[in-house]
């Protein structure tokens, strides 16, 4: 584990081409995350929030620049070393929850454990019980996804996130689709995470989630528009 | 492993409808294929388990004449040059009949001469009857056999009773089934000349559940030469059974026999059982090429499903990918929810198959569709072997596996962050 900053971006830019036309998603972006921080990436839709966190998650690769997650540089890797690079370094929460229909919360939380062939079945299953716990979701453990309200179930994505102890957790829109009740719930979830010295990024339009980060940045037509320490 | 196992059959278990439809699918694929396999397998087995029985027999038949009509220039039968053809006397002349040929006497004290005959026995031609009985008229054909002879070779069986004596016969199987005539009954039997004669049913024929070519299964009645004889000047044979020491012996003797007698036809186990897998393998090719059909429409159907359910799953797929999931991990997924369709299709189809290859037994041998009975053995079991049940559901696990390869790999394929939009 490198002392240096757990996510850095170099000129990164994600470019998709439409027709004769060639679109920047992310145009030369820059940005350190030093272990800890919460950063709160904030911006219109389309700005380039979502293709900011897919780079950063290593769920695709950068046109051009470089990206480094722990020092290590992903933009030249194949599918299966990113692959295995999100089940063990990489935590995503999503705005619609993404769990697996057929498999209970417990199940679901194990997964990542499952693809990086982390310890055995038991091994496994308390330790994604632990995670229940500390997103207090233990006692529903084996409902599936469809007996769990908007909320649980964000928090069962939580837990699932940092099983493997990722280097960084991504969240994409995490209240975005929950009241702010229970959206308030969910980020006292990742506020305890936080606490806990979980480094976080976050893509947002939540006032209240900006009010949690320890920095923010802004992104507008794929570029870092200013930089603000919260 | 135990999590795409318990994935795969979550999923396979919530789609039960289609889930349902895609084995039966499978299964009524390999259970045609078992069921016309087990048909051929059986009628094999049957004609295996008699040879020890058959393949020391030899059986001469005389050669059918054609009869051509004076009108056509010679009003004779036709000659029967060396090699058994029938010499036609003019070259546009059709026969007019064909008239089935006889063993005379004479014929056969000289084929008795040939050396390695152990024993023999002949029948008469079918003789055509009327039975009156309790008031009914039933036609039927009678056969004329040496009930000594008989019972030393063992062709024909005693279901109940005695083998006929003089004024007695033995009713045969349809005989009794059809007529209701059984062992102590007292028939009339009234020849086509208007000749009768109070004949005792001493016995029956038992059912021989033996391959044996002269076991004469649909013959409704069997009387001795001398009974024959008060219906009948007829003389002659139509049937010679020839038993030698072994097979080896009865090939020589039925060859001894064939190139001496050029119009008699000497047949052993192996041109009998030559001509019946003939005919087997011809059936079982015509079926075995709708059960492939049927197999081919099942893996189209198996395709199908597996690729309507990764459709369905993409953004499941995504989640997948998203949280760390590699490609093979989810081929293997797609891949075992394949194989478990197959598997579950393969253990139905082998019971469907049981159950098939006793209604086909039915249909072909007992119902007799498409003539078969007459050329197989009596006494025919449908017969699955042990090898072919897990080598049916491997089979299917294989098919189901390939055309679920495509699917499979394309859903491994799929881009995380395209997979995870889809709607």
């Amino acid at each position: 584990m490198s002392d240096g900053p757990v996510v850095s971006l170099k000129s990164a830019s994600k470019v998709y081409r439409l027709g004769e036309q060639w679109l920047y998603a992310l145009n030369g972006v820059d940005l350190d995350i030093g272990r800890g921080e919460t950063v709160a990436v904030v911006g219109p839709s389309g700005s380039g929030k979502s293709t900011l966190l897919n780079l950063v998650g290593c769920m695709d690769r950068p046109s051009e620049g470089e990206i480094y997650i722990e020092g290590t540089d992903v933009s030249t890797l194949d599918q299966d070393h990113l692959a295995e690079l999100r089940a063990r370094r990489i935590g995503m929460v999503f705005q619609f929850f993404n769990l697996i229909s057929v498999l209970t919360a417990v199940e679901n939380v194990e997964m990542p454990m499952v693809y990086s062939g982390k310890g055995n079945r038991a091994t496994r299953q308390d330790k994604a019980l632990e995670a229940l716990e500390a997103v207090g979701m233990k006692d529903k453990a084996n409902r599936y996804p469809s007996q769990l309200s908007g909320g649980e179930r964000q928090r069962v994505a939580i837990a699932r996130s940092v099983i493997n102890e990722p280097a960084i957790l991504l969240a994409d829109e995490p209240t975005g689709n929950l009241d702010s009740q229970t959206g308030r719930k969910v980020l006292e979830v990742l506020g305890r995470l936080s606490e806990a010295g979980q480094t976080i990024m976050i893509a947002t339009h939540d006032e209240n989630v900006v009010a949690h980060a320890s920095r923010t940045v802004h992104i507008r037509d794929g570029r870092l528009v200013e930089k603000e320490v919260g | 492993m135990r999590e795409i196992l318990t994935m795969a059959w979550r999923h396979t278990s919530r789609r039960q409808g289609r889930t349902t439809l895609t084995i039966l699918g499978i299964a009524i694929g390999f259970g045609a294929i078992i069921a016309i396999l087990s048909l051929s397998f059986g009628m094999k087995k049957s004609i295996e388990s008699s040879f020890d029985l058959i393949a020391t027999e030899a059986i001469v038949l005389p050669v059918p004449r054609e009869v051509y009509d004076s009108s056509q220039g010679a009003g004779q039968t036709g000659q029967q040059p060396p090699g058994g053809r029938i010499f036609r006397p003019g070259a546009n002349q059709r026969p007019t009949r064909i008239e089935a040929g006889s063993i005379d006497q004479e014929t056969l004290d000289e084929i008795l001469q040939t050396p390695g005959i152990e024993s023999y026995t002949v029948r008469s031609s079918q003789v055509p009857l009327t039975i009156l009985w309790r008031d009914r008229q039933i036609r039927l054909a009678a056969i004329a056999i040496d009930p000594e002879a008989e019972e030393q070779l063992g062709q024909i069986t005693i279901g109940s009773g005695t083998w006929p004596d003089y004024r007695e016969a033995l009713a045969g199987q349809i005989l009794v089934r059809i007529g209701g005539i059984g062992q102590g009954d007292q028939i009339t039997l009234i020849s086509e000349s208007g000749d009768y004669q109070d004949i005792e049913i001493s016995g029956t024929v038992g059912e021989n559940r033996e391959a044996r070519f002269g076991a004469l299964p649909n013959i409704p009645l069997l009387i001795s030469f001398e009974t024959l004889d008060l219906f009948t000047n007829t003389t002659g044979y139509s049937t010679l059974i020839l038993s030698a020491q072994g097979s080896k012996e009865a090939k020589v003797l039925a060859d001894t026999i064939q190139a001496g007698y050029p119009n008699l036809t000497v047949l052993t186990y192996d041109d009998f059982t030559e001509t019946i897998e003939d005919t087997l393998d011809q059936y079982s090719f015509f079926l075995l090429s709708i059960g492939i059909l049927a197999v081919a429409v099942a893996a189209i159907g198996s395709a199908n499903t597996m690729i309507v359910s990764t459709l369905e799953r993409t953004r499941e797929i995504g989640i997948m990918k998203a949280t760390g999931a590699k490609s093979g991990f989810i081929l293997r997924g797609f891949l075992f929810e394949s194989a478990l369709l197959g598997l579950i299709g393969g253990i139905v189809g082998v019971i469907f198959g049981y159950i098939g290859s006793n209604i086909l037994e039915y249909m072909v041998f007992r119902l007799n569709i498409g003539g078969l009975a007459a050329t197989a053995a009596s006494g025919f079991k449908p017969h699955i072997p042990l090898w072919l049940i897990p080598f049916s559901i491997g089979l299917a696990v294989a098919v189901t596996l390939l055309s679920g390869s495509y699917p499979a790999w394309r859903a491994s394929r799929l881009d995380p962050v395209e997979a995870i939009r889809y709607e």
